[in-house]
């Protein structure tokens, strides 16, 4: 199971000066598997999720990525690895400066290999597979709306066909129905393109409804992981308020 | 049966299998393989296609093929359920929307913001209309003047800027000292040294070069980080808050700067005139007394007085035009560039005429 595990974190700590965030965190990610990674505001589920794609270097432990042993790995296999995930910023990171369809453009004409009608076009379908109009796609960034910017870095996210999705807060943005739409994407792109999905949501519906595994992150560690009936069930007292919401509503769950 | 591996590394092959008038693609269909897949095209032709051998099938290569079938789906094509998923989602995109893209026209009308010299000489007059209206607004009020952020911008755009103009100044000094040596000597009239430095430094070039330094380095830094308060949204985040960007934002860069350059030009002066001296000793063995013997007496304090005036108006001038292109600026990076190019180019022209201007107004003072 471990072997082929697309993400496998050991003993991961974050420590900024004196606030350690994370403290000994081991995790790791079944292929093919959507795990939800929640957790209070600060808790440290974006410092979690940059150190799981590389961006952070944590201060103590390791992270084999797609098999890869980040802390030992050469540019060269840093680089290929970043063309086989996908990553969206809980801000959207989208290039100011570039439309919609640039942006989404962007890594394929960075690939040097396709030519220029095909990057169009595929870049034209993630813009529609995400469900955003052509009339949007010669839009730039400032003048899209925080709901739209999220799934515009979806599209660049899925640009590359990626093995492995990190989204970060990907439907805070977005109205009910849209993120019924998102929902419906992320769990039909996965049995298109086996994908493995790791997602950090405080939204209880795509929590609820995408989720095969929850992790929950509290006192500086994974307290709980499992189904979402599994940790749901379980007695630590961050769990049992995170999801009273759900068992006082319980027809959110079976929405 | 004809294979052929397209590719050494075994990861990348795909091979074309010929059979019964049936075209086999095995191996990986992915965005990495898609130039392989492109030189394979013309020998599929219109043979019925089978890809359930193929390993993977992402939507680059099926947005391949599909164009290949002229934009729909064969009957003949046999799939797995997998694949089919992603060529439903070909399907569902109009081919409009797959082959809409914009015009150069229509890139050039989002991305560059064509600024008419009209729309930004009116900013200009706004931006300096607004300052004058909100200086007499924190007259009558002194208790709501931004102390802390105008002694800041003192800081950032004057004392720091203080070692430049001083080298710059002291090195023109003794360029300036040594080249005028060069003539007086000719003439014989070494003794006037003192004045023809005097003149040159404080009324025209300690205001001149002080300006163009200032625009360069703090007008720049002005513009860029106004600019980068739009892209993150500050500038918005302060409007909701009521507070005025000109008040709060304008303002003290504005006296910051109208102040600070005139104390950077004394600096800058002091610097100049003592690299005359040290060139003028070297050159003209002129001796330190007397260099600064015929300072005092050969030159007018007006020289030094209308070089002051110049550079505080210089100075307010880099304020008003460099906040007004950073606030004036779109939210996006290219535009935080071209903004703040703009703002030094126009900064250092403005500085050039207005200094001509003064040469003029200013002929009968000597
Ligand atoms: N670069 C940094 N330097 C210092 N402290 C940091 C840094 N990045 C994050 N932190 C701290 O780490 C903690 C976790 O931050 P993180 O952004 O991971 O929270 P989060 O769980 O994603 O919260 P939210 O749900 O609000 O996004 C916070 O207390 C934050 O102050
Ligand atoms: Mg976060």
């Amino acid at each position: 199971m471990t072997a082929d595990s697309p993400v496998v974190a050991r003993g991961i700590v974050n420590q900024f000066g004196d606030h350690v965030v994370h403290d000994g965190i081991d995790l790791t990610v079944r292929p093919g598997e959507i795990l939800s990674i929640v957790g209070g505001s600060g808790s440290g589920k974006t410092v979690l999720l940059n150190s799981l794609i590389g961006l952070h270097t944590p201060t103590r432990g390791d992270i084999r990525l797609l098999g890869e042993p980040l802390r030992q790995a050469s540019r060269k296999t840093e680089m290929a690895l970043r063309n086989r995930i996908g990553v969206v910023f809980q801000q959207g990171a989208l290039f100011s400066a570039f439309t919609v369809l640039e942006n989404v453009a962007f890594p394929l004409s960075e690939l040097h290999t396709l030519p220029l009608a095909l990057q169009r076009e595929l870049a034209q379908l993630k813009i529609h597979m995400v469900g955003l109009s052509t009339s949007d796609a010669n839009k730039l960034p400032a003048e899209i709306s925080g709901g739209m910017r999220t799934r515009v870095a979806l599209a660049r996210a899925l640009a590359l066909d990626p093995e492995l999705l990190f989204l970060d807060e990907p439907t805070s943005g977005l109205d009910p129905v849209s993120a019924e739409l998102f929902v419906e994407l992320i769990s039909s792109l996965r049995t298109a393109l086996d994908l493995t999905v790791v997602m950090v949501t405080h939204d209880l519906y795509t929590l609820t409804a995408l989720s095969d595994r929850i992790a929950v992150l509290a006192d500086r560690n994974v307290v709980a992981l499992g189904t979402p009936e599994e940790v749901m069930a379980h007695p630590h007292p961050f769990i049992q308020s995170y999801f009273r919401t759900l068992r006082d509503f319980p027809s959110v769950e079976g929405a | 049966m004809i294979g052929e591996p397209l590719s050494d590394q075994s990861a990348m092959a795909l091979t074309l299998l010929k059979s019964d008038g049936v075209a086999a693609l095995s191996g990986r269909l992915d965005i990495q393989t898609v130039p392989a897949l492109r030189a394979l095209l013309p020998d599929l032709r219109d043979l019925p296609l089978d890809l359930t051998q193929a390993s993977d099938l992402d939507s680059a290569a099926a947005l391949v093929l599909w164009e290949h079938w002229g934009g729909s789906l064969p009957e003949t094509v046999r799939l797995t359920s997998k694949q089919s998923t992603i060529f439903d989602y070909i399907r569902a995109t109009p081919a409009a929307s797959l082959h809409a893209y914009p015009t150069v026209r229509e890139l050039r009308a989002r991305r560059a913001p064509q600024h008419h010299w009209g729309t930004v000489a009116r900013g200009l007059l706004v931006t300096l209309g607004q300052l004058v209206l909100d200086l007499v607004y924190f007259a009558a009020h002194p208790a709501r003047w931004p102390l802390k952020e105008t002694s800041a911008a003192c800081y950032r755009s004057g004392v720091t800027a203080l070692p430049i103009t001083v080298v710059v100044g002291f090195l023109i000094g003794i360029v300036l000292s040594y080249l005028s040596s060069l003539t007086l000597r000719d003439f014989g009239a070494e003794s006037f040294l003192p004045l023809v430095m005097g003149v040159g430094v404080l009324r025209e070039l300690g205001p001149l070069l002080t300006a163009i330094v200032l625009a360069g380095r703090s007008g720049s830094a002005i513009t860029a980080s106004l600019g980068a308060m739009r892209l993150t949204q500050e500038l918005d985040a302060l409007a909701v808050l009521g507070i005025s960007h000109s008040r709060r934002l304008v303002v003290p860069r504005a006296v910051a700067l109208a102040v600070m350059t005139p104390l950077l030009v004394v600096c800058t002066n002091i610097a100049a005139l003592a690299g005359g001296m040290l060139s003028g000793w070297a050159e003209l063995d002129l001796t330190p007394a007397a260099y600064l013997l015929g300072l005092k007496n050969d030159v007018a304090t007006v020289h030094l007085i209308i070089g002051v005036f110049k550079s505080l108006v210089f100075g307010a001038t880099i304020a008003v035009v460099s906040c007004y292109f950073g606030l004036s600026g779109r939210p996006n990076t290219q535009s935080l560039a071209t903004q703040t190019t703009r703002s030094v180019v126009l900064s250092i022209s403005a500085i050039i005429v207005l200094d001509a201007f003064f040469a003029v107004l200013f002929k009968d003072l000597s």
